[in-house]
């Protein structure tokens, strides 16, 4: 026999419960906050959520003391953690106006992505390019400059034509690159550091349809066309099997054809607990013949759909990860030694790693940051499984390459590095001085990226 | 094994691109807009929206709404009284941790970053209705 919500209500057990549930969590009077993946944790003095960009302003007024803006807490780096405030813009979400003509829309900057695609179609738009994952907040992924794959687009952020900023100061500026130039370029990029994005107007294209092909081929054979293969397609990746010659391989093109995406089936889906549950079990040294002979077995898929949908979607799995870019004329050499290292040092690693190319841009702060065109190389380790000895051997070898690491992604760089990186990362840190000079949006992580 | 081990590297690519529990093609997240406007909660919430207060429910249509509604990652669907007795019966403590500490796919805090404990007590009695399974204790623990 079940209770109506109104019974229940009547009981009064809701309002009598609450001391109980707090004990279960511990000893902190306020909720911890989590990361995505669970890596980072902190218990924050208290949240606040802006119902509108004036209550923005007052807060940010009328307080003191170190603030961190989360968005939906996908970045596995430590870029939120705060004993201070959090500040969420979910209140601030949707989209606000749109631009026929200049094929141009102003979406609040904590919309999600995921929640975007539908919006600007009903209007006649769509998004250039878009990061695998869609659960991100436009103000998130542009501040760690997330990026998609193609070496004919560059990360989010440079798909930004304005934005408006509010300063920790309470002050409003709105930026493009025709007005407060420097600001534009360093907010676009900003990890949360130089105040509250509040709004961007991005650049779209008329509604599309893409085509998408997987399968599996050799890492040297891919590799060897690469250039060819990312030209020649509209987005194309791949993604090396850890302990295998082999990849999967994805290649994305415009197409004309009907929608034909049908999601994973429910056994599908539990084949894969299975099989990751065997898998473990094998000693990594064990494991290259027995992948090589599966992966000649795979046949090749396809999917049709409406391009945000082909684009991005929801990871499930959850994990941590590490990503770097480097010089697109290193990207192969980087991979492979990165390859090697996995087999020689035999690391119990069967999550496979993710190589693309995108597009330099004319941000301070993005991985592609530049005059050149780079390739981002990711590696992953299930969520609470210990990512940091994995991640400890590899980092080195990006650092080989002239990496520059992803700003919502594990790395170990502080100031000394980064500048190096950079050549606009001491422009960055005096815009960011000036505005914030009391250092309200810097939590320990920022200290050692801005202040060594 | 061979079978299983194709079917794993297959889906290693399907989750590693598509993710795993994708949203069935045609079926995409609903906007925030509407659903604080009440069209997608009142579709799957009927007149049991007072649960929530209206910032709750706000916080509630862009986070929990992401998978609850769809049921995205096996998340038990709103209101699906077989969903939710399983869980029902496991108590709201213990579903308290599962959502602050994350559970399987459901990350920290079920992405809404904004919400403290109380809310999240409130949009797991809003979600569940309760339901518990014959003989089953319901959230608190009490008998049916």
């Amino acid at each position: 026999m079940k209770h109506s919500r109104r019974q229940f209500m009547a009981s009064s057990a809701l309002l009598g419960l609450f001391a109980p549930w707090q004990s279960v969590l511990g000893q902190q009077s306020g909720t911890p906050w989590r990361n995505w993946s669970g890596g980072q944790m902190c218990h924050p003095a208290g949240r606040f959520s802006p119902a509108s960009e004036d209550e923005l302003i007052s807060f940010l007024q009328r307080t003191s003391g170190e603030i961190r803006p989360v968005g939906s807490g996908h970045s596995f780096s430590a870029l939120v953690p705060t004993d201070g405030h959090l500040l969420i813009i979910d209140q601030l979400r949707g989209l606000l106006n749109h631009d026929t003509d200049l094929m141009q829309a102003t979406f609040a900057a904590g919309t999600r992505l995921g929640d975007m695609g539908s919006p600007l179609a009903r209007v006649g738009q769509a998004m250039l390019n878009l990061p695998d994952i869609d659960r991100q907040t436009l103000a998130g992924a542009t501040a760690t400059a997330t990026h998609g794959t193609g070496i004919a687009f560059t990360c989010l952020s440079g798909f930004v034509t304005s934005l408006r900023l509010v300063t920790p100061g309470g002050d409003v500026i709105d930026a493009s690159a025709s007005s407060n130039a420097d600001l534009f370029n360093a907010a676009r990029v900003s990890l949360g550091s130089l105040g509250i994005v509040t709004q961007m107007t991005l650049q779209n294209r008329a509604p599309y349809k893409l085509k998408a092909k997987n399968w599996v081929q050799p890492i040297e054979e891919v590799l060897e066309t690469f250039d060819e293969s990312a030209a020649n397609h509209r987005h194309f990746e791949m993604f090396p099997l850890t302990h295998s010659d082999y990849a999967l391989t994805l290649a994305i093109d415009e197409t004309d054809e009907d929608i034909n995406n049908p999601p994973p089936s429910p056994e599908d889906e539990a084949a894969f607990g299975e099989a990751m549950a065997f898998w473990a079990t094998l000693p990594p040294k064990e494991r290259l013949p027995q992948i090589n002979a599966l992966a000649e077995q795979i046949g090749p898929t396809e999917a049709v759909d409406e391009s945000y949908k082909i684009l991005s979607n929801v990871r499930n799995g959850r994990f941590n990860e590490m990503e770097y870019s480097v010089p697109l004329e290193a990207g192969a050499d980087c991979l492979r030694e990165i390859l090697r290292t996995i087999i020689d040092k035999e690391i119990d690693v069967v999550f496979p790693l993710e190589y693309r190319y995108v597009k330099r841009d004319d941000t301070w702060l993005s991985m592609s940051a530049g005059h050149e065109d780079h390739a981002a190389i990711s590696i992953h380790r299930m969520a609470g499984e210990d990512y940091r000895p994995y991640f400890d051997l590899i980092e080195p070898i990006f650092w080989k390459y002239g990496g520059r690491p992803h700003w919502g992604k594990v790395h170990s760089l502080g100031k000394t590095q980064l500048e190096q990186l950079y050549p606009k990362f001491r422009d960055f840190q005096a815009l960011r001085a000036e505005l914030d000079p009391a250092g309200r949006m810097l939590n320990p992580h920022l200290k050692k990226i801005f202040l060594g | 094994m061979k079978d299983k081990s194709a079917c794993f590297l297959l889906l290693l690519l399907l989750a590693t691109l598509t993710g795993c529990g994708e949203q069935p093609a045609g079926k995409h997240t609903p906007q925030p807009e509407a659903s604080v406007a009440g069209v997608e909660v009142d579709s799957v919430a009927s007149d049991d929206n007072e649960t929530l207060t209206t910032r709750q429910i706000q916080m509630w249509s862009g986070s929990c709404a992401l998978c609850h509604v769809d049921g995205n990652a096996g998340a038990p669907v709103v209101g699906i009284a077989e969903h939710w007795q399983p869980r029902v019966a496991k108590g709201i403590q213990t579903l308290l941790q599962h959502t602050v500490e994350g559970f399987n796919s459901m990350p920290p805090l079920g992405y809404c970053m904004a919400c403290e404990r109380e809310d999240f007590s409130a949009m797991i009695l809003f979600m569940s209705k309760n339901h518990a399974a014959p003989d089953g204790p319901g959230l608190m623990g009490e008998r049916q």
